[in-house]
């Protein structure tokens, strides 16, 4: 057991691993149609904005919270930027208040969750049914069309260049990756995200202000989701959409602990997001090229999320140890 | 020389109880002052005070000779006040040096401001040169042994410009060899000018490493001694611990014919039960009396069947028992009232006779579904009333009664599973005098019919209410003898020196 | 305790006064409803409402259980959605009669709480991450039984446990009066709900009193399953026909239902979450009647649980259980 938790530890790239298995596999059985540039750009056309979705949900569960909302506001986010835009603003304009919608639910989230204390999965929940709400009565529930606004934004504009076979949505969930990854490792914030995930309690008596923190992990993941929710309205949907899709809360989670066996074994971080995002992407699109059932795209998700749950848990176990043997269940 | 830090005729209270009692206390700079007491004497209050977690009622502290406010632990971390408790908290997954700094990580007040591994883990090197000590601050704590984490905690209190550190008991978790290499520490912080309270049960450790002691008592000062050459005179210092034994507090011992009921034969856990066996006969009560850390807490889950162990046998009525789970246990007619009430005695947001019946429901279980409300209140209206507990009502939920009241609903719990075995483990903890009383004339009157068991780090407890005494330290039978065989300096004695 | 001899069944006003409120509060709706609305609650719309508050509270009571013993569940409107195509793809394409495949189905839905409860309890792996895969693979399966197409129920059998009635009142709502009756039964007065309250109180006690308490949490699960396969098979059948996202919205509406009952009674217990699940469930088809669209009763849904939490005042401390504002704050010498 310990030689294998060794190798483990030591590969803390396991996830490139899998990455890079899940890709072959689906080379060899879907073939060529795989493999093609054309594909490959449209995997991580997808991943990109998907891992922006969860980049601030990887922070807040990472401090040891569950947040549910971010479908909802990326809904919110899409419908009123449609809504303005339509209405005759700027992009721009519409833009900010799409954001500002999306900013708007995670600061409630977070005022009850900080202010309130109340249980953070309970809050986000009855945050993401208001939110939701809100953005399917803003058209009675059917997509804002935007046709129009194709050739309109700089963002979608932007977001049709590719560099190679990278589309430039996915060079910039990069880039972002990039920024979080460095505030997540060579920042005191940073610091303190794990620290509170990991004994909040050390981490209020050393007198770091736990409630700024919690704050900013809302607002941020509040951001990432709203403009993600903004990059699928302009370039994929070309829609507001009410709804953002069921999947993307199986998806999203699966991400996040899918990512903990990235770089930081066992807790969860946003280059492990960025893979599995494009691991999720891969296995879509491969089993939608086998013609695979809908259930078996589903199913290999949730059983690759139980599959994080356990290393999350484990290592989890090992840290905390079982001192006081006690044998209470 | 002048005082360092002096606190004058504070007073502190908690429901009625004064948890200090105008006490007086002061520390000379680069001096180490050992805090002796027995529980509750009022050592923890004094220093949770002195640093902060507690606002004094009245009475006024003063350093250097002028009078500070410590409301809140910061202030008392700015003035250099530093504490570290008994198995310190940290952030198990990082390093040592990530500990030492945890809230201080660079001189920036902004949340987003670069921190710099290396020049974190330089500074801890640093502060190493200053204290050399011998601990890997690079790995994460969690790997690290007892000793190297206390090590880091005591680094991290230092890191903060500590003039005074308080260490609560921080031999508990140490072994032998561990417990030099912070002796070793100590003396270097000494030379450095650093005060020092050290608070523990061990005597032999004041004796080797303090300069003077200080014994505490129902809340005051009432012994203050310089150690000279290392000489300390044990005796003195046992009987000022105790003072007057309050005789009254312990019930009559009436003897009784004894017939094995319980026996406990070589049980190992880890390595705070080492080879223990014990005999539990109706008729007497064992007593087994264990200063903090000596392994009785984890005896008392073992013999319960709440704790993993390695080896052991258990034979109750001349039988053997699987003990696999406290429900076995409570099968074979077992009951623990357990040592943390408040974490493993009692349900809380629940009422007493919910609380009094749960452990053996079935007697109040109708045709073998239904609970019978009716009974359940005439069955707990007897045990309450037997106990007194103070309550206008059994639906009073028992986290909102008095420490004493729940304790005496969680011995009531335990009288309801009519046991033939009951294992006390510390049963007085943050109790009021009449509490005690109660729950030790319980304990004899249980012995009559049952074996009873008390396992308690209060010294006096043990001698004034059990039959037959045994000692652990160490997680080890260092001393075993009739009560009229004994006495309390004699079973202090055995607990805190090493053979 | 004089006291005790007199109020044996007595309670307090302190008790009572919340029921009353919200009973009133209850009557008070239906009448504004009813002013707006001079239909309302007459006759046919009287059906679809009784069967909306079946639905509803059957699979809220059905979480109640998980969150009496302080865990949470994410799993169960996933796994109700699995147990709805289930049952029209037993019914439909295997041919199976309808009441035997109620009885299948009620054993599948607690299979898939028997998974979550395992893991949960011997594994300790963390309840809502848990339940949230679980419940995803379970929904997943869903879409094995439905092809991804709807199965059409056409058969008058097939939709009676929605349509039939007894003596004028709808089949699930007897179902709901025996199933909720036996489960108040259970918790309030036998010997396995204490122990259901007591793990919720503090597992460790629990135990330390003898309680197995992993059996408690995997059995909790189960009935979080088996209850919420009953709502799938009212949806569907009510619907006529089976859809793999059927019961997919019956989330908020049950959380709502349970923290109202909770703010009422001081405690997560069934007859609260009855309270809880036909207040949202007015409300709902209360608003939907109204021809307002569906998503403003989420919008009041989601302000109704909110008010419900801040009326419990509930504090969450780091990973501890819930717990009310004063009695976490106790010093101790």
């Amino acid at each position: 057991m310990n030689k294998v938790l060794k190798t483990l530890f030591r590969a803390e790239f396991v996830l490139f691993y899998v990455l890079i298995f899940v890709f072959l596999v689906f080379c060899i059985l879907a073939g060529p149609a795989f493999y093609s540039s054309f594909n490959i750009t449209n995997i991580l056309k997808a991943s990109g904005p998907l891992a922006i979705m969860l980049y601030g949900v990887t922070w807040v569960v990472a401090s040891g919270k569950t947040d549910v909302a971010f479908p909802e506001i990326g809904s919110l986010t899409s419908m009123t930027f449609a809504y303005i835009y339509l209405a005759g603003s700027s992009s721009v304009m519409a833009a900010i208040f799409g954001i500002g919608a999306g900013l708007a639910m995670g600061l409630v989230s977070a005022i009850l969750v900080i202010k309130f204390k109340f249980h953070p999965l309970i809050s986000t929940i009855a945050v993401s049914t208001a939110g939701g709400a809100l953005a399917i009565s803003i058209s009675g529930g059917s997509a804002i069309k935007l046709a129009a606004i194709a050739n309109k934004t700089f963002l979608y504009s932007l977001c049709r260049q590719q560099i190679g076979p990278f589309p430039m949505i996915f060079i910039i969930a990069i880039v972002i990756a990039a920024i979080m990854w460095f505030i997540q490792d060579k920042t005191k914030f940073g610091q303190y995200i794990y620290a509170i995930g990991d004994n909040p309690q050390a981490v209020k008596e050393a007198g770091v202000p736990t409630w700024k923190i919690n704050l900013i992990l809302y607002i941020v993941s509040a951001l990432c989701a709203a403009f993600a929710g903004l990059v699928y309205t302009i370039t994929v949907y070309t829609s507001g959409q009410p709804i953002m899709g069921t999947s993307f809360f199986l998806n999203g989670f699966t991400m996040v602990f899918l990512g903990a066996l990235a770089i930081k074994l066992g807790k969860c971080n946003v280059i492990g997001t960025l893979i599995s995002a494009i691991i999720l992407s891969c296995l879509t699109n491969g089993l939608t090229q086998l013609g695979a059932h809908y259930s078996l795209t589903q199913l290999s998700k949730g059983i690759l999320l139980l599959v994080g749950v356990g290393v999350v848990t484990f290592t989890r176990r090992k840290r905390i140890g079982r001192t006081g043997l006690l044998k209470y269940e | 020389m002048s005082s360092f830090i002096e606190v004058k005729n504070v007073t502190k209270q908690f429901s009625g109880m004064k948890a200090l009692n105008d006490a007086d206390f002061s520390l000379d700079k680069g001096e180490v002052r050992a805090l002796l007491g027995i529980n509750g004497a009022g050592k923890s209050t004094l220093i949770k005070v002195i640093s902060g977690i507690y606002t004094r009622d009245k009475g006024e502290i003063l350093i250097d000779g002028e009078q500070v406010a410590i409301d809140k632990p910061q202030d008392a971390i700015d003035l250099g006040i530093s504490t570290v408790y008994q198995d310190p908290q940290m952030i198990p997954s990082f390093t040592g040096y990530e500990n030492i700094y945890l809230g201080s990580e660079n001189s920036s007040k902004l949340l987003f401001s670069t921190l710099n591994r290396k020049k974190m883990r330089a500074k801890a090197i640093e502060l190493l040169k200053e204290f050399p000590m011998e601990v890997d601050i690079d790995k994460p704590v969690y790997l690290l042994p007892a000793i190297e984490r206390e090590i880091i905690a005591i680094l991290r209190a230092l890191s903060k410009e500590c003039r005074l550190l308080i260490l609560d008991e921080p031999t508990s978790i140490l072994t032998e060899k561990e417990k030099h290499i912070l002796f070793d520490l100590i003396r270097l912080l000494k030379s450095k000018g650093v005060s020092i309270i050290y608070i523990t049960h061990h005597l032999d450790e004041v004796r080797e490493i303090c300069d003077s002691y200080s014994i505490f008592r129902n809340g005051k000062d009432i012994v203050h001694e310089r150690i000279h050459d290392g000489k300390v005179d044990m005796n003195k210092i046992v009987e000022s611990m105790l003072g007057e034994s309050l005789n009254e507090l312990y019930p009559p011992k009436v003897k009784h014919t004894t017939e094995v009921v319980y026996e406990v034969q070589n049980v190992v856990a880890g390595n705070k039960v080492d080879d223990v066996s014990l005999t539990a006969k109706k008729g007497e009560v064992l007593g087994i009396f264990g200063l903090v850390g000596s392994g009785i807490d984890e005896l008392s889950k073992v013999i319960y069947g709440s704790m993993n162990y390695e080896k052991g046998r258990f034979i109750k009525d001349g039988k053997e028992i699987n003990l696999k789970s406290p429900k076995v246990a409570l099968d074979n007619g077992i009951f623990l009232v357990p040592g943390n009430r408040k974490e493993e005695g009692f349900l809380p947001e629940l009422s007493i006779s919910f609380n009094t019946t749960i452990a053996k429901i079935k007697k109040i279980v109708f045709a073998g579904i239904n609970v019978n409300e009716k009974k359940e209140t005439e069955d707990t209206q007897i045990l309450v009333s037997k106990m007194d507990v103070a309550t206008p009502t059994i639906r009073k939920h028992v986290n909102e009664l008095s420490g004493g009241n729940q304790q005496k609903v969680v011995v009531a719990k335990g009288l309801y599973t009519d046991a033939d075995v009951y294992i006390f483990c510390e049963p007085t903890v943050g109790v009021d005098v009449g509490a005690k009383n109660k729950i030790y004339q319980t304990i004899r009157e249980l012995c009559k019919d049952a074996a009873v068991i008390i396992i308690s780090s209060e010294p006096e407890e043990i001698y004034g209410v059990s039959d037959y005494i045994m000692v652990m330290h160490k997680g080890r039978i260092v001393m075993e003898k009739a009560d009229k065989q004994t006495d309390v300096k004699d079973m202090l004695v055995h607990a805190i020196i090493d053979e | 305790m004089e006291l005790d001899k007199k109020t044996l069944n007595k309670k307090s006003f302190g008790e009572v006064l919340p029921v009353i409120v919200f009973s009133v509060l209850l009557v008070l709706i239906i009448v504004v409803f009813r002013i707006m609305m001079p239909g309302f609650l007459q006759s046919s719309s009287v059906y679809s409402i009784l069967r909306k508050i079946a639905s509803i509270s059957l699979a809220a009571t059905g979480l109640t259980f998980i969150i009496i013993i302080g865990k949470v569940d994410m799993s169960f409107h996933l796994i109700g959605c699995s147990a709805g195509v289930c049952f029209c793809w037993l019914m439909v394409n295997v041919g199976i009669h309808p009441v035997i495949a109620v009885v299948l189905t009620l054993i599948y839905g607690g299979l898939w709480g028997v998974i979550t409860g395992i893991l949960v309890s011997k594994l300790k792996f963390p309840d809502i991450i848990t339940s949230i895969a679980v419940g995803s693979i379970a929904y997943g399966s869903g879409y094995l039984f439905s092809n991804a197409a709807y199965i059409y129920l056409h058969q008058a059998s097939e939709k009676a446990i929605a349509y039939a009635r007894i003596a004028t009142v709808p089949l699930p709502i007897w179902i709901m009066i025996v199933v909720l009756g036996i489960c108040y039964w259970i918790m309030e007065k036998t010997e396995v709900g204490r122990k259901f309250y007591s793990v919720g109180a503090n597992p460790k006690t629990a135990f330390l009193s003898g309680i197995n308490v992993s059996r408690i949490i995997i059995i909790a699960f189960i009935l979080g399953g088996v209850l919420v396969s009953f709502t799938g098979m009212f949806m569907n059948a009510e619907q006529g026909f089976g859809a793999v996202n059927t019961t997919l919205s019956i989330l908020p509406q049950c959380y709502s239902a349970v923290f109202i009952g909770w703010a009422i009674f001081k405690k997560p217990c069934i007859h609260g979450t009855i309270f809880g699940a036909s207040l949202t469930s007015i409300i709902t088809l209360g608003m939907a009647q109204m021809s307002l669209p569906y998503y403003w009763g989420n919008l009041v849904n989601a302000c109704i649980l909110i008010i419900a939490l801040m009326i419990s005042l509930l504090k969450y401390n780091d990973r501890e259980k819930m717990v009310p504002p004063e009695k976490s704050k106790k010093e101790e010498a």
